[in-house]
């Protein structure tokens, strides 16, 4: 007997209404991921708020437009990233909770902040790793050869490394689902058999 | 499928996320809603507008105690002639971790004996400009620990007894102004209550003490100002500022992490409105805004603007003067006055007497040198 374990006809039909849940859970996603690779950088230039502004509306456009073409061409793969980033957000809770009695002025609003950061981090999780990795790498590679630039600019590239990489899976995602809705649905055969 | 339905959250996020920063424009008359600090008094307040901000100040305010305010040094340290030179020092002590009483002593060769304290023949005279300055006294309201009582700052002891900067300036027989922001603990200490603040203490006379209470961005900041004269009369306002170190990750999320630049153009709003005040605008004092900014580099957008506004400040130091991070700064405006800033004389000492920040100093001349 074979067993479909990719996803089958039925798992890419999209809807109008798993696009509207596909572009909630991008925009949300995308505008925090924007916030959180623009904060570090922009309130390094004189451009501040106007920047991080840029850098939440990029990331916001990115995201809503991936979850919308997810949610009307892959019901299976918004499935898939809408329980990486619950996965994320209970993280990310979790986190907050722990931070609550050792940092100051840490409030259930704090936790939930945490709580919606790892929820954008989880709906992209290896983008964001990667991501998070290269910039990582190229901050402490710069901070260790360039005069000007410091420790926190490493950090911050760190950080920034993580919102592009998540924001590049989105659009990796949304163009793997796009070409999943145009070709027929990959049959993977097993090969075991059943025998009574 | 239609595109359309996902689009009214984007506005929603836009606005949410990192769109906003708060109104930042600064009063001289309190809410109707406050209830503290006390009306009156020799000291001249400056609140920010914002109904937000003094809900939350307010709450802060009723748990610390009264401003302090000295004018004249106890001691005598000499006269202070037309372009004679006075050194400003910028602090942040940690609350009771910095050695202040060593500090002034090593640095500037004082002998602290109270009315008989002195400086050095040669010496110039000193303002110090402290921030996390700490106050141990029972003149501080003993408040529920419902209230806000933020804990006590961590301290790594140093030689000699632990005193408040008052205490020390009351020791050194200097003139002093103390503004507290927040309680040091709920609890007592040695038998004593405490909270901390910004100071400014000061071997010249003070004058027109102001205190502005910064716009409220996770913790209550309040900035005291005073003013030193040379004798044909040049002003230049000193004023000790602490800006927010970083907020909490929704106040971050929610202002796009602009809380320090606001509370930078509450204090750049409350300059312009102190001069307006008194001088109907037509007056510009020399004036020097310096202290902890809590800036994670020379590059950074509120210490860009700021020196814009300052524009005869000298250039940033390279050393950093809080671990890796350069958050000290002192930015000079020399306004209309005969007072002159040597730039080749600012620097950071690099001796933190057991606080986490290295102070700074910079040497200044008012009046021209007959």
């Amino acid at each position: 007997m074979g067993s479909p374990a990719g996803s089958n006809a039925q798992d890419r039909d999209g809807s109008t209404a798993l696009a509207f849940a596909g572009g909630a859970l991008g925009a949300s996603s995308g505008a925090l991921l924007g916030a959180m690779g623009a904060i570090p950088p922009c309130w390094q230039t004189s451009a501040g708020l106007q920047c991080v502004r840029a850098g939440v509306g990029v990331g916001t456009a990115i995201g809503l437009a991936s979850g919308v073409a997810i949610g009307a061409a892959d019901r299976a793969r918004l499935g898939q990233v809408g329980t990486s980033a619950a996965i994320g957000l209970g993280a990310g809770v979790l986190a907050g909770l722990i931070i609550t009695p050792i940092a100051q002025r840490f409030t259930w609003r704090d936790v939930a902040a945490v709580g919606l950061m790892g929820g954008a981090i989880g709906s992209a999780p290896l983008g964001s790793a990667i991501g998070f990795a290269a910039g990582s790498a190229a901050g402490i590679v710069l901070w260790k050869t360039v005069d000007d630039v410091t420790l926190p600019d490493a950090v911050g590239a760190g950080i920034v490394g993580m919102s592009i990489g998540a924001l590049t899976q989105w659009i990796v995602m949304a163009v793997n689902a796009r070409d999943a809705g145009t070709q027929p649905a990959p049959q993977v055969v097993l090969p075991f058999s059943v025998s009574f | 499928m239609s595109l359309r339905a996902p689009l009214p959250f984007l506005p929603l996020l836009a606005v949410a996320l990192g769109a906003c920063m708060p109104a930042h424009d600064i009063t001289a008359a309190p809410e109707s809603t406050r209830s503290c600090p006390p009306a009156g008094g020799a000291v001249a307040w400056y609140f920010p507008t914002h109904a937000g901000d003094n809900t939350h100040l307010d709450r802060w305010c009723v748990t610390v105690g009264p401003i302090e305010l000295e004018t004249t040094p106890s001691a005598d340290f000499g006269s202070f002639g037309p372009g004679d030179p006075v050194t400003v020092a910028v602090w942040n002590t940690d609350a009771g971790a910095g050695y202040l009483e060593a500090f002034l002593e090593t640095e500037f060769g004082f002998t602290c004996d109270g009315r008989a304290s002195m400086l050095p023949a040669t010496a110039p005279h000193v303002v110090v400009l402290v921030q996390e300055a700490l106050r141990r006294s029972n003149a501080i309201p003993d408040v529920p620990k419902s209230f806000v009582t933020p804990p006590p700052v961590k301290e790594e002891p140093h030689p000699g007894p632990r005193l408040g900067a008052l205490e020390v300036a009351r020791r050194c027989g200097l003139a002093f102004f103390y503004a507290p922001a927040a309680r040091n603990d709920h609890r007592l200490r040695d038998g004593k209550r405490e909270d901390k603040g910004n100071a400014i203490l000061s071997t010249l006379p003070l004058s027109d003490p102001i205190v502005l209470e910064l716009p409220f961005e996770a913790a209550r900041r309040v900035v005291p100002m005073a003013t030193i004269r040379s004798p044909d009369g040049d002003r230049l306002r000193l004023a000790s500022v602490h800006l927010i170190t970083t907020p909490p990750p929704w106040r971050a999320l929610l202002t796009g992490g602009s809380s320090r630049l606001r509370q930078a153009r509450g204090l750049v709003d409350a300059l312009m409105l102190i001069e307006r005040d008194r001088c109907a605008g037509t007056c510009a004092v020399a004036t020097i805004i310096a202290g902890d900014l809590n800036t994670w580099s020379n590059r950074e957008t509120t210490l860009r603007e700021l020196r814009r506004l300052f524009p005869d400040s000298p250039p940033p130091l390279a050393e950093p003067t809080r671990g890796p991070f350069p958050t000290d700064h002192l930015l000079f405006r020399r306004g209309g006055a005969s007072v002159h800033l040597d730039a080749d004389s600012y620097r950071r000492l690099d001796d933190a007497y057991y606080s986490d920040h290295h102070p700074i100093a910079a040497t200044l001349r008012l009046g021209s040198a007959r």
